[in-house]
């Protein structure tokens, strides 16, 4: 199914889950310091497992980084 | 002065500091220099920002990790939001990222002068309180602006001394003045601050600190500017601890007047006048 991610369209598996497509992503090893907004709202965590990717859902993942 | 400065520790929210100076982490011409102004400036509380994660170079270096390993207070910002959703948004995925509660609100209306929405950021830091944050708003020089952010439960207080990365340095010294007397939290100058004679001018007129970026990753020399920052952020606020002599308007001689020597002026200049 395509959804949208850092708003870039993707393409994923039709059950695919937020921690599974962060580890699709190569970002697993970033986890500390990463997190996850779907439609706008935060993914805590604890429910990356869980949380079911829809079809046009768009995701951000995001990091801390430089600023003032 | 380091006698004196030494118990003068600052409490923002739930961290107490010892240095008044708080740095922003952009701009700089690389990782390295920055760690090394960083460490320069003395600062123990740093700024960093929330954004995408570079799908292409997940991996690339990230500073933000040599930051936490060197145990800098982090303080995430909204910077690049221009709405109150955005802005609780970005707070709330920065509490998520880095585990933190502390957040440096800012919501800007206009792209040229970069200058704070304060409609949008009353609200936001409402919003953002109510959620449990501890919250720093970025905030225009304005008294009544100040004094509600801190009413409705700020743990700090950061209006501007000119707008961000101008380097104007602090333009209205009087309006500070009078948010000073306005705000019992802890006022931290933040953006305009251009060399360390503004960051001392900012101590002395009774802010608790200043938050810089620009004046020192866009110095020549950035290592030696956060020294310089250093020193002026002590020394401003030795000056003020100290207690200044007041203004006057006429002179007040400084060597004694009794017993003096030779002849004396028969005129004072005020009766030349005319």
């Amino acid at each position: 199914m395509d959804i949208t991610v850092n708003g870039e369209p993707r393409t994923v598996a039709e059950t695919a889950s937020v921690a599974e497509l962060l580890e699709a992503l190569r970002l697993a090893q970033l986890e500390a310091g990463v997190a996850v907004c779907l439609n706008g709202e935060v993914v805590r965590r604890a429910d990356w497992a869980s949380t079911r990717l829809q079809p046009r859902d768009e995701l951000e993942i995001v990091q801390a980084t430089q600023g003032g | 002065m380091e006698d004196a400065l030494q118990q003068d520790v600052l409490r923002i929210g739930d961290v107490t500091l010892t240095s008044r100076l708080i740095l922003g982490t952009s701009r700089y011409p690389n990782n390295e220099v920055l760690l090394r102004a960083l460490e320069a400036g003395g600062t123990e509380m740093v700024t960093v920002a929330i954004r995408r994660v570079n799908l292409n170079d997940p991996t690339g270096e990230n500073v933000v990790s040599l930051l936490r390993q060197r145990d800098y207070h982090l303080l995430p910002n909204t910077a690049g939001c221009f709405t109150v959703k955005d802005a609780v948004t970005t707070a709330e995925l920065s509490r998520e990222a880095l585990g933190t509660t502390f957040i440096k609100v800012e919501i800007i209306a206009d792209e040229d002068t970069l200058y704070p929405d304060v409609e949008k950021l009353i609200e936001a830091c409402r919003i953002l309180v109510d959620a449990g944050f501890q919250v720093m708003p970025y905030c225009t020089d304005d008294p009544v602006t100040c004094r509600k952010l801190a009413d409705l439960g700020c743990v700090a207080i950061m209006p501007l001394g000119a707008p961000i990365g101008s380097g104007m340095g602090i333009l209205n010294p009087y309006n500070l003045r009078l948010i000073r007397e306005a705000v019992k939290l802890p006022l931290i100058v933040d953006a305009g601050v251009g060399t360390a004679s503004d960051a001392a001018l900012a101590l002395e007129l009774g802010c608790d600190g200043v938050l810089l970026n620009t004046a020192v990753a866009k110095a020549k020399d950035p290592v030696l500017m956060a020294a310089a920052m250093r020193d002026g952020v002590r020394a401003g606020r030795a000056a003020f601890l100290a207690g200044r002599i007041p203004r006057k308007q006429y002179a007040d001689p400084s060597s004694p007047t009794k017993g003096m020597l030779g002849e004396r002026p028969s005129r004072r200049l005020s009766s030349m006048a005319g």
